[in-house]
């Protein structure tokens, strides 16, 4: 009897045991998975942060290139609006034998003039807002050739410079009647400074 | 017992967890859009100035015609500066930009999708500079003049004449029968008006925006009047502008057009200074030129007399009274007279084949 | 059973990742392709074409040496009667070639530009024809057209195109 009753309890401790070990096993299984679950999330995370980084870069640098690109274009059309408002401008404008003013034309002397009156730093100063960081030069193609500075701005240090010309007429007011045309065209040389 | 405890604290873990990736995925965001609007706000900024740019030249090239320019939701605010500094610059999304070498009048703010320019040459005898003057279609300009005083009647006759087709303008003789149907409203008076009429007018509208300005064209001075802050009355200040009433027509109205879009007295006075500053520049190289062209008269003698001694004084003075009024409006005056002296010598020039001045 | 659940995770996860794999690499496609994309030319043309209308406006009024007639005047007598002379053997016709391929070359042609310079509507002015090259400006192009009035009734039109 006492056999039966020790053989029933090493097989209920046997049973127990298979139990405990299986509850064990359950136990075991249940932390390992949730710990490699959350290592698995934070793994997708961390592939997400890198993805949207190398997205992000990627995103900033087509900005950056972009805004590159829309800078340079300011500076051409800049550059290009400076050349056609010099064609406007009171300050080198001819006068026709009628007193009316004539498009796309600049005077000889009031050119050499306002060189002069641009040598004065204070002039240069205030003239700065129109014509920047450059140098503007007129140029007589026909049927002479001759070159005239009128403003000199160039930094001592640039990154590149780049030219833009625009055809105009030139008129030499010492005779009104007999009114000689001559062509040229002005050219500014812009520079970057970056 | 164990298990059940670690379930538990697992799913407040994991909420945790969520909590502190959201956060870090949001910031990024936040940080990435912060970062766009910057950006953003830069670009349009430059884009304006060159559609300015652009507008001007247009304006200058297609003289007497009004252009349109494209303005962003958010309107553009200009304005000089509080202090005696003549910092004029118009500001687009906080970002102000300077207005460069141009010399523009308009209101303190443009607020509509699309803003109307228009040049206007000012001569003083001659061609100085052009002028910007800017306004939108949701600002409403009343004319209030007399029918009974000639000179005031053909001044509003001229007003109508030279002012953009395109302006939102109402004239009148009676201030009762103005209609205050757009938002902002500026009163241009010919006449001069009551100041507690004024302040009544500002009264009934209190949520209107209304400023006026009093032309007097006898004594070339405008009377700015804005309203007062946290008031229902005006402050005035009065400025000299430059103008022929003569037939001569020596100076033309356009200082005197400018302070009907200039609402800001100190943006008036600040550009108009800058004018007078280039009126200097001017007379300079013209009056150096006259010299040039002088020393070039000897086989035209009738010309040599009256280059460089007559025309040559008269620029001369011309170039300093200008240098005077771009620091003292008050001194403007003082240009007028030469100015008509030197277009006589002008037309004396052009009378006897000489080169002429200008 | 329990390894063949497995094995699907398991391929589904490849999947996944070789989905991502693909779609940075179509974005990087895309932006390598937008980052060496040539920029707009609307600009670039623009200018060029008020080159050319500045040129064409200075031309005509240019004085030449003959006669110190205007370039302008000069094509009016070589689209009409021929009766200017310019001296050393040159006529209208062929004083207006020269000085406007001098002016081409000392402007246009020196600024690294392409250009083509042509009168239309007199058969006299064919010869004022000029090309920078003899395929220049076949294509994309900015032009400036001038009609110009020879006489009354007589209109001709000046075309410069730069590229």
């Amino acid at each position: 009897m006492s056999s039966h009753k020790t053989q029933t309890k090493i097989k209920f401790c046997k049973k127990y045991k298979r139990i405990n070990k299986t509850i064990a096993n359950m136990i075991f299984r249940n932390t390992h998975k949730s710990q490699v679950k959350m290592f698995e999330t934070i793994g997708v995370l961390i592939i997400f942060f890198i993805l949207l980084s190398i997205g992000i870069s990627v995103y900033f640098m087509l900005q950056k290139s972009s805004y590159a690109k829309d800078t340079e274009q300011r500076r051409q059309l800049q550059a290009f609006s400076t050349v056609q408002k010099m064609l406007y401008m009171p300050e080198l404008d001819c006068i026709n034998v009628f007193g009316a003013v004539e498009e796309n034309c600049a005077d000889k002397i009031k050119i050499k003039v306002f060189n002069t009156i641009l040598q004065n730093s204070d002039t240069q100063n205030d003239y700065y807002q129109t014509f920047g960081l450059s140098n503007v030069t007129i140029k007589i193609v026909y049927p002479t050739q001759e070159e005239y500075k009128i403003y000199e701005r160039a930094p001592k240090k640039y990154v590149r410079a780049f030219k833009t010309q625009s055809p105009i007429l030139l008129k030499d007011p010492k005779n009104p009647v007999n009114e000689q045309h001559l062509f040229g065209y002005i050219e500014i040389t812009s520079y970057v400074q970056e | 017992m164990a298990i059940n405890n670690k379930k538990a604290f697992e799913v407040e873990f994991h909420w945790i967890f969520i909590l502190i990736a959201g956060a870090a995925i949001l910031a990024f965001f936040f940080v990435m859009a912060e970062k766009q609007k910057t950006i953003s706000q830069e670009k349009l900024s430059l884009e304006l100035s060159t559609q300015f740019d652009a507008a001007f030249i247009s304006a200058i090239q297609s003289k007497g015609t009004t252009q349109t320019m494209p303005l962003p939701s958010e309107g553009i605010e200009i304005n000089c500066g509080k202090t005696q500094l003549c910092d004029c610059k118009y500001t687009v999304l906080g970002r102000p930009t300077s207005f460069g070498d141009k010399i523009i009048f308009a209101p303190n703010k443009l607020d509509d999708y699309e803003a109307q320019i228009k040049t206007f040459d000012w001569t003083a005898p001659f061609r100085a500079t052009n002028f910007l003057f800017m306004t939108t279609t949701k600002i409403k300009y009343v004319i209030v003049y007399s029918d009974t005083d000639a000179p005031i009647r053909e001044l509003e006759i001229q007003l109508l004449k030279d002012l953009p087709a395109t302006l939102k303008l109402q004239t009148t003789t009676d201030i009762s029968k103005i209609v205050y149907d757009e938002d902002k409203i500026r009163l241009v008076f010919l006449t001069n008006p009551d100041p507690t009429l004024l302040n009544t007018i500002l009264s009934a509208n209190k949520r209107k925006d209304i400023n006026a300005v009093y032309i007097n064209k006898q004594n070339n001075e405008a009377t700015f009047y804005n309203k007062k802050q946290n008031s229902n009355s005006f402050e005035q200040t009065t400025l000299k502008f430059l103008a022929d009433s003569t037939s001569a027509d020596s100076v033309n109205n356009a200082l005197m057009y400018a302070t009907i879009f200039a609402e800001d007295p100190h943006l008036y006075e600040c550009q108009s200074k800058e004018a007078y500053k280039k009126l200097s520049y001017i007379a300079m190289i013209i009056h150096e030129r006259a010299k040039e062209l002088s020393s070039q008269m000897q086989d035209k003698p009738q010309c040599a007399t009256l280059y460089p001694i007559q025309t040559g004084q008269t620029l001369d003075n011309l170039k300093k009274s200008a240098q005077q009024a771009s620091n003292d409006l008050n001194t403007a005056g003082n240009i007028l007279p030469l100015a008509q002296q030197l277009q006589t010598q002008n037309k004396e020039l052009l009378t006897t084949s000489c080169p002429v001045i200008y | 059973m329990c390894k063949n659940n497995h094995n699907k995770k398991s391929q589904m996860e490849i999947v996944g990742l070789a989905l991502i794999v693909v779609l940075v690499g179509l974005v990087l496609l895309f932006a390598v392709q937008y980052t060496f994309k040539k920029p707009q030319q609307t600009i670039q043309k623009a200018k060029e074409k008020t080159t050319a209308e500045n040129f064409l406006s200075a031309m005509l009024k240019t004085n030449t040496l003959c006669q110190k007639r205007t370039i302008g005047e000069l094509i009016q007598d070589c689209a009409l009667a021929r009766m200017m002379d310019c001296g050393n053997s040159q006529d209208s016709c062929l004083n207006a070639k020269t000085t406007i391929q001098y002016l081409l070359e000392n402007t246009i042609k020196k600024w690294n530009k392409q250009y083509r310079f042509i009168i239309d509507g007199a058969e006299n002015t064919n010869s004022l024809h000029f090309e920078s090259s003899t395929t220049a400006c076949k294509g994309e192009k900015a032009s400036a057209t001038r009609p110009f009035t020879i006489t009354a009734g007589f209109d001709v039109t000046i075309k410069l195109d730069i590229c």
